[in-house]
Parts: structure tokens; C-alpha cells; sequence
């Protein structure tokens, strides 16, 4: 269950970028524009959304069903995004070892993030408390995720070189 | 640029002048100089570079002061009296004219001393033919009048921009004339790209490509719900997706557009060359050899050009593959032609169509007040009564890109043209000729 769960969040937030980002490269191509900068946008829009997917999502399924279905959830997050990740990387100026390193981050995230449900549900054992804490603590790491956000390319770009 | 080694050596040869580089494999003979003349895009610092195995790398760089005011080439031992407003005055001698027609394109107007023309050599004479046949602003100085004999044959547009003068001082008030009449160019290649279309076609793959990938999700996802076909699945929906865009091939694209009026034996083309490509990674368009002038686009430009040393002139153009990148060439030119037609009212009052021209004028289309009209074949001399009738709108853009470059009150007639004597150019290349009918003896009513 939790698989699937994380497939259809993956799949839908793939289609939903994927359909943002083919519009504008349509837009961009019937009106002569550049059509990189979508594609890189389109990376990194794939990369902040899944990583704050999976901060909220994995660790409120892993205090609840335990680690492994915490990352059997996380997992399909950035599976799911793939093709549109490799797509996106053929129309954009990113380094394929860029994009490589990225999705290997958002692998470790998926491992990582249900590490703090997990933690939560053995400390919180037999309390009703644990699961709005893993969803808090979630939504803390997805804030979190956010504001890294601003130095997000930075911090690939220095971890690249 | 000479050249010369102590060996003989096969040197890679790299010329930088801004974006893009030109490429060049030179052979060196022991001893013997090697001239080679490259026309590339003006830049402040120039710089060539030669390296080849088992040699020390020579480096030589140049800085020019490029001009912000339209550049007035003077190749004539004496100089007006005065220089002429808004131009600036570069003296030549004839040995420093190009070889090739393709560096005329970094002067606004040239003036000529008649007795100069008998020094150059046979490419620079080419060179300086080429510029005249594509409508360059000349004037020329000489003593006798009607002196420009075998260039007069040569020179594009009727002669428009073409003037003999007997003084440099005449010279001036003769480019003064040109300037002023000066007529409506060849459409630059922003409206080619128009006429041709968008390039939709690795989007719809793109398209196709996500779709597939997302359904093969779902699918498994209904079917499945281990973790290793969530992992799996994914993964080859990638891997078939980057195989299937990086074995497409390169999708090629011609559009040539000549224009020419009633009475010029030259017509004036500019060719847009496109490639799009749906893969990442370099790829290399060829140049096409029969197509005059070869140079970067505004957009889509390329990132190397390779010399071909032997045949003097570009060979192909290496691109930066990406999925919707745009590829372009840009060329412009002339050719011979032979159609003419003239159009005058009959005694009746209605309005005729004649074939001046000395071959027949193929089916093509009529225009005339912003309607299309179908246009038999005509042979030499025969006169066609034009049909009163509304005519029709156009059908695409192309009819369209006619009506509007042919003003209100003048006839055009529109033609395809064959791009098979065009070598390498694309199956789906398309050429227009839209010919401008002269005024025959009768005053024309529309």
C-alpha cells in the first residue's frame, strides 16, 4: 500500500510539472523564445517539490507503519519523476553529472526522511501523540527544504565541483 | 593569415573571433608560405591558432576598433574633397580587397577607381562581382563614361545601387542618389523562420514520450506493489525514453525566398537553413556549397564552423545538440534569371499580362489587390487577359509573406522553385521566387 501511495504521488506531481513545463516550452517555441531555461526550471521545480513530498509524506507513514513502509513510500516519490527528469535534462544546459548527484540526494532523502518517524513512534511508543508529531516534524523539514531552496543550485553547483 | 613551416605538417588551425570558432585543418608544405582567407564575424580581438603533434602551438591575435558609423570603403588613389556626412572612409588598395564575397558584408558602400579593377586577382574580382551581383552600394570612378563594361553585366537589382562617376567628388553626390532609393531587401531570416513554420514535432515526441513513461507507471502501480517495480519500472521507462530522443535523427529544413522586379537579370535570395534536433549532444549540419554567403542567424548559431582549406569556403557548421534547440543557417545571394512579365491595359480598357522574358513563365500565382489568382503557363511573348474576377485569400503563409511584399498598387507573380540542384539540401526544402510585373506601354488600371 504504501508503495503504491508514493507511486501515485510521484506520478501525479511528475505529470503535473511535466504539463507546466511542456506548455512553456510550446509557448517559448511558437514564440521564438529560448526553451532551456524552462527545462532547467523544470529540474529544479522536480527536485524542491519531491524533496518536500517526501519530508512531509515519509515521515508521518514511517511513525505510523513503521520504517520500511516510511521508504517503500519515499522511494516512488523519485522514481516516479524519472522520465520527465531525463527529458527535462536533454532540453536543458545541466550537466548530466548535476542531475545524477541530485537524484542520489533525493534517494538518501527518501532513506533519511522516515528515520525521523521512526525515531518518533519508538520514543512516543503507545501514545496518540506520535503521528501529529512525525506530521510536524514533517512539515518543519519541508519548511526547511524550502528556504535551503534559495541555495539549492549553490550548494549542487560546489557539491559538483 | 600566412602560414609556413619547416616540415611538412598537418596543423589544426583555430581562428576566434567572439562566438562561433572556426576549425581548419591545413596542410604545410616545407618552406612554402600558405595564404589563407577566412571571413569571420568583426570582433575587437581576433585570434588564430595553429597546433599540430609534435609542434610547439603559434598564437598570433589581432585588436580591431570596430566602427559604430556605416563603413564607406575607398579603393581610389585620389580622395574627395570633403568626407562624407555619417559615413566613416576606410582607404584600401586593391591588395587589401577580400577573396571572399562574404567580407564585403562589413562595409556599407564601396567606391571603386575603374583603374584599380585591373589589379586585382581573379578570387578578389570574384569577391567584388559577387558583391555587385548582391545589390552592394558601388560606386565607380571613371574618366570615360560607360566604362564599367563586364561589372555592368554583373550588377544586381537593375542597377539600383549601382553608379559610374567621373570624380570622387561625383562619387559622393552618386552614393548620395543610391542611398536615397534605396529599395526593400530580400526578407531577413526572422521572417524565413516565419514562413516556415514552427518546429513542433519534437514536442509532440516529448509529448508522446512523457505520457507513455507516466501510463507504464500507473499501470504497474495497479498490477504491482513491490518496491523493485516501482524502482524498475521507472527506470526503463527512462532508459527507452532517452534511447528513443537520442536515436532520432536530425530533422532538416530549407527555405529559400528570392525576389526579383521587371527587367533584372539577377534575382535576390536568402536562405534560412534549420536543424532541429531532439537529442543532447553535438551535431554537425552540412553547408551547402551552391548556396552563397553562409553566416550565423540571430538565433540558433552555431558553436563551430570547420574551413575547408582546399575548397575555400565553409564546410559544415557544429551545433550544441538539445531537445527543442534550434539550428540555423543563414544565406543570401543571387541568381540568374530569365522571367519577366509586364503588365498593360488593352484597348478595351482590361487589364493584360505579358511574358517579356525570353522562356516560358510556368504555372504560378498572380497577385493583385491582395488576392491570389492562378497563373497558366505562358510562353514567350503571349499575352494573357487577367481574369476580373475577386480571386482568392490566401491559403497559407507563404501566399501570405507574397501579398504582403508586393505593394497595393503592382502585380507579382509567385513560383516555386526546385532545390534539387541545391546538393544536400533537405527533401522538405521549399524555394519561392515572387517576381515583381513591370508597367507595360499602356498605363496600368486596377
Amino acid at each position: 500500500m504504501s508503495t503504491r501511495l508514493g507511486l501515485a504521488l510521484g506520478i501525479t506531481l511528475a505529470t503535473a510539472t511535466a504539463v507546466w513545463w511542456l506548455g512553456a516550452t510550446r509557448v517559448a517555441l511558437q514564440s521564438g523564445g529560448e526553451t532551456a531555461p524552462w527545462a532547467a526550471q523544470a529540474l529544479f521545480v522536480l527536485a524542491l517539490l519531491r524533496a518536500m513530498l517526501i519530508a512531509v509524506a515519509a515521515p508521518r507513514i514511517a511513525a505510523g507503519a513503521g520504517y520500511s513502509a516510511g521508504v517503500r513510500s519515499a522511494i516512488p516519490i523519485v522514481t516516479a519523476a524519472w522520465p520527465v527528469v531525463a527529458l527535462a535534462w536533454t532540453a536543458s544546459v545541466d550537466s548530466v553529472a548535476r542531475t545524477v548527484l541530485v537524484e542520489i540526494a533525493l534517494l538518501g532523502g527518501a532513506l533519511a526522511a522516515p528515520v525521523v518517524g521512526a525515531v518518533l513512534a519508538r520514543w512516543r511508543r503507545g501514545s496518540a501523540s506520535a503521528l501529529p508529531l512525525a506530521s510536524l516534524s514533517g512539515i518543519a523539514l519541508a519548511c526547511g527544504v524550502w528556504l535551503l531552496s534559495v541555495h539549492w543550485r549553490q550548494l549542487v553547483d560546489w557539491a559538483y565541483a | 593569415m600566412i602560414l609556413q613551416s619547416q616540415e611538412p605538417v598537418s596543423a589544426e588551425l583555430t581562428v576566434t573571433s567572439g562566438e562561433p570558432v572556426v576549425q581548419s585543418t591545413v596542410q604545410l608544405a616545407p618552406g612554402e608560405q600558405a595564404r589563407f582567407s577566412i571571413p569571420v564575424q568583426a570582433n575587437e580581438r581576433i585570434t588564430a591558432a595553429v597546433a599540430s603533434a609534435g609542434m610547439k602551438p603559434e598564437r598570433r591575435e589581432i585588436g580591431l576598433s570596430l566602427a559604430e558609423a556605416p563603413l564607406l570603403a575607398w579603393v581610389a588613389p585620389a580622395a574627395p574633397a570633403q568626407s562624407p556626412p555619417g559615413f566613416h572612409v576606410i582607404a584600401f588598395d586593391t591588395a587589401a580587397l577580400p577573396e571572399n564575397a562574404g567580407a564585403y558584408s562589413s562595409i556599407d558602400a564601396l567606391v571603386i577607381d575603374r583603374a584599380m579593377i585591373g589589379a586585382l586577382t581573379e578570387r578578389q574580382l570574384g569577391a567584388l562581382l559577387s558583391f555587385l551581383a548582391g545589390c552592394g552600394r558601388t560606386v565607380m570612378i571613371s574618366d570615360t563614361p560607360a566604362a564599367a563594361g563586364m561589372l555592368q553585366g554583373a550588377v544586381g537589382c537593375s542597377g539600383r545601387n549601382f553608379a559610374e562617376a567621373a570624380s570622387p567628388d561625383a562619387a559622393l553626390a552618386s552614393l548620395n542618389v543610391i542611398l536615397d532609393s534605396a529599395g526593400s531587401d530580400v526578407p531577413h531570416a526572422t521572417s524565413l523562420a516565419t514562413l516556415g513554420g514552427h518546429e513542433l514535432d519534437a514536442w509532440y515526441l516529448a509529448v508522446a514520450v512523457v505520457a507513455i513513461g507516466m501510463a507504464a507507471m500507473a499501470l504497474a502501480g495497479i498490477f504491482s506493489a513491490s518496491l523493485l517495480t516501482a524502482i524498475l519500472v521507472p527506470a526503463l521507462a527512462t532508459l527507452a525514453g532517452l534511447w528513443f530522443m537520442q536515436s532520432r535523427p536530425v530533422d532538416a529544413r530549407l527555405l529559400v525566398w528570392a525576389e526579383a522586379r521587371s527587367g533584372d537579370r539577377l534575382a535576390q535570395y536568402g536562405g534560412l537553413q534549420r536543424a532541429m534536433s531532439s537529442r543532447r549532444g553535438d551535431f554537425d549540419v552540412p553547408v551547402l556549397a551552391v548556396l552563397a554567403n553562409p553566416h550565423s542567424c540571430n538565433v540558433g548559431k552555431p558553436k563551430t564552423w570547420a574551413w575547408d582549406a582546399q575548397a575555400q569556403r565553409y564546410a559544415s557548421a557544429r551545433f550544441a545538440g538539445r531537445l527543442f534547440a534550434n539550428a540555423s543557417l543563414c544565406y543570401s545571394g543571387s541568381f540568374p534569371v530569365t522571367r519577366d512579365a509586364v503588365a498593360r491595359t488593352n484597348a478595351a480598357g482590361h487589364l493584360e499580362l505579358r511574358n517579356a522574358g525570353p522562356a516560358a513563365l510556368p504555372r504560378g500565382a498572380l497577385v493583385r489587390d491582395g488576392r491570389l489568382y492562378s497563373l497558366p503557363p505562358l510562353a514567350p511573348d503571349a499575352v494573357l487577359a487577367l481574369d476580373p474576377g475577386p480571386g482568392l485569400q490566401p491559403a497559407d503563409v507563404i501566399e501570405r509573406e507574397a501579398i504582403a511584399r508586393t505593394p497595393f498598387d503592382r502585380l507579382a507573380i509567385l513560383w516555386p522553385l526546385d532545390l534539387q540542384s541545391v546538393d544536400k539540401a533537405p527533401p522538405s526544402g521549399q524555394a519561392w521566387l515572387l517576381l515583381q510585373v513591370g508597367a507595360g506601354p499602356a498605363q496600368v488600371q486596377q
